[in-house]
């Protein structure tokens, strides 16, 4: 493992920005922050079966419409860890989280013929998580310099 | 004073991790107890939806599909969403290619 992915790593981006800003980070298990797509339904959702509406009507609008709606994704943040800034009398937590994603590809007739979860810190721009969506047999970091 | 920072190493992370998810889900019919009245699948027009509720907020396969930002409130009513301090929910119209409702749903924490 490089320096890099390393450091892309949640778990090590908490323990870094903890020894850097000289404050506590504390782990915790993984959990979602703010909106978070039914997981249940996402599952429910059959590759060459369900369509474009079976995608919207069971989790709503997308945060993405790419392509003319060939694609559509879901965003939403997981934490990883806190950081404890504290001194007399006050203290705060920051979160420490990446995004995660929901991708969708419709065939033209609207028939659904991919879905994908995309998670990792490497996708916190979006633009990696949207080029990773679209083409998705592509390196991120190719897609991204063409 | 020490005491309070911590307290916080436990607290802070506790409540966002009890409070700080919602997912995003399709209501059960069974809790909307008044929806509007002339949403029928197999029955309503278009129009009718865009008369009455105006233009909608996303419209998706040239029109096939609108979505309206509404809110679902606590005894199971629908109502167009005018406060955008408010959690939003999306009532998910779709029509068939005679513009007649084919099929609907309201999710909650739809809206985006």
């Amino acid at each position: 493992m490089d320096v890099a992915s390393f450091i892309l790593r949640p778990a090590a981006r908490i323990l870094v920005a903890g020894l850097v800003a000289a404050c506590l980070p504390i782990l915790v298990p993984p959990h979602a922050l703010g909106v978070v797509p039914d997981r249940d339904a996402f599952a429910s959702l059959a590759v060459g079966v369900s369509r474009r509406a079976d995608v919207v009507l069971t989790l709503g609008e997308p945060h993405y419409r790419l392509d003319g709606d060939r694609f559509l994704m879901y965003e939403w943040t997981v934490a990883y860890g806190y950081l404890i800034f504290g001194g007399p009398g006050a203290a705060a937590a920051l979160p420490v989280s990446a995004p995660h994603y929901l991708c969708f590809e419709f065939a033209p007739d609207g028939r659904l013929v991919r879905k994908d979860e995309l998670a990792g810190a490497i996708y916190s721009e979006p633009d990696k998580a949207i080029d990773k969506c679209m083409h998705p047999s592509e390196n991120v970091d190719e897609a991204i310099d063409r | 004073m020490r005491s309070v920072f911590f307290a916080s190493l436990i607290f802070l992370p506790a409540c966002v991790f009890l409070l700080g998810c919602e997912t995003a889900r399709v209501v059960p019919s069974a809790e909307i107890v008044k929806q509007e009245g002339f949403i029928v699948e197999g029955k309503t027009r278009k129009k009718e939806v865009l008369d009455r509720f105006g233009p909608a907020q996303s419209s998706f396969e040239s029109g096939a599909l609108l979505i309206y930002h509404v809110q679902l409130d606590e005894q199971g009513r629908i109502h167009l969403r005018r406060d955008k301090r408010f959690r939003c929910d999306a009532y998910v119209l779709v029509f068939d290619s005679h513009d007649v409702l084919e099929r609907h749903s309201l999710v909650k924490n739809g809206c985006r």
